[in-house]
């Protein structure tokens, strides 16, 4: 069992457009209704129960969206960068189309994290925008996704163009560090990372738990979408194919 | 668990924060919106776009058994 875990041999599987496409719509109601319910637990949480910040007050909130959606567009780009490179080595289709779909999402989660971070920065900074380390650096990854995006659909010939966008996406990979690390490496507006993996967070407990249900229902719904986007790519690329018609033709059998 | 505003427009106004913390949510809010429907709405229209050539290509298949 352990062993057939690691030889990646149930990933391979995976893989068939057709499994991807039954498992992950089986998948989908269980993604929604967690995710739902653990955003609507972590913004009522952060929103109305946790305390106030000592300096921010009450602006400190936007936190409960911010750094998970900024979470997402890092953790987001080498999902796709991942996907690129799997299949410009092992030419799986399904890997190109998780691709494209993780582009669409990363950049709606980066543009969020800027957009959170830009109605933050009022209040906190007294300016919605500065040229500071963090924030164009993570302006250059909101550019990269839409690069990826647009590399994908430029080409006529859909696998050039798939190809290239895995190119762009895992040259872009050298940007994601440089996020990370901006706020040691230069000195910046932007406050130090808040959670760390290696040493102690610096927020309270009280603060840090609907922080938390917030960032695991973030990925929770990343799932879901992924899983929404992807079936429509599978559906659209594969419809001249039997599985594909069979379904057709069972759901015109129901509907009559 | 103990909530941190005692009115309903306390909770809205935030210390006047308020305006900066519900535009983020009700953004964000709007993003994951459109990140659900619109692959949905692409999804079913793939779908009835495959199922009316299919209805197309019986139909015609239909008729040319017909003619013969």
């Amino acid at each position: 069992m352990i062993r057939s875990f690691f030889s990646l041999k149930w990933l391979y599987r995976l893989s068939s457009p057709k499994l991807f496409y039954s498992i992950s719509g089986k998948a989908i109601p269980w993604l929604l209704s967690v995710s739902v319910a653990l955003l609507t637990l972590g913004l009522f949480w952060g929103l109305l129960v946790a305390p106030p910040d000592a300096r921010q007050g009450d602006s400190f909130r936007i936190i409960y969206i911010h750094v998970p959606s900024s979470f997402l567009a890092l953790a987001g780009y080498y999902f796709m960068a991942v996907a690129g490179a799997v299949g410009l080595v092992w030419r799986t289709k399904l890997s190109f189309w998780f691709m494209k779909s993780a582009a669409s999402i990363g950049a709606s989660m980066t543009f969020l994290a800027l957009f959170t971070g830009a109605i933050w920065g009022r209040p906190s900074w007294g300016t919605y925008w500065v040229w500071d380390a963090r924030v164009t650096s993570m302006l250059i990854l909101l550019f990269l996704y839409l690069g990826v995006m647009a590399m994908i659909r430029a080409f006529d010939n859909k696998e050039y163009g798939q190809k290239n966008g895995a190119i762009l996406a895992l040259v872009g990979t050298v940007n994601v560090p440089i996020i990370y690390k901006s706020v040691d490496w230069w000195h910046t507006l932007h406050q130090p990372a808040t959670l760390k993996l290696t040493s102690e967070s610096t927020i309270h407990i009280d603060m840090l738990q609907p922080l938390l249900v917030m960032i695991l229902g973030f990925y929770l719904f990343y799932a879901l979408t992924i899983c929404l986007f992807l079936r429509a790519e599978i559906l659209y690329h594969e419809q001249a194919t039997s599985w594909v018609k069979d379904l057709c033709a069972r759901r015109q059998e129901k509907s009559g | 668990m103990r909530m941190q505003f005692a009115s309903l427009y306390e909770l809205i106004d935030m210390d006047g924060h308020g305006v900066f913390v519900w535009t983020a949510v009700s953004v964000s809010l709007l993003i994951f919106l459109i990140l659900v429907l619109l692959p949905i709405l692409s999804h079913s229209r793939i779908l009835r776009n495959i199922e009316l050539a299919m209805e197309t290509e019986a139909r015609s298949l239909r008729n040319a058994d017909v003619k013969k």
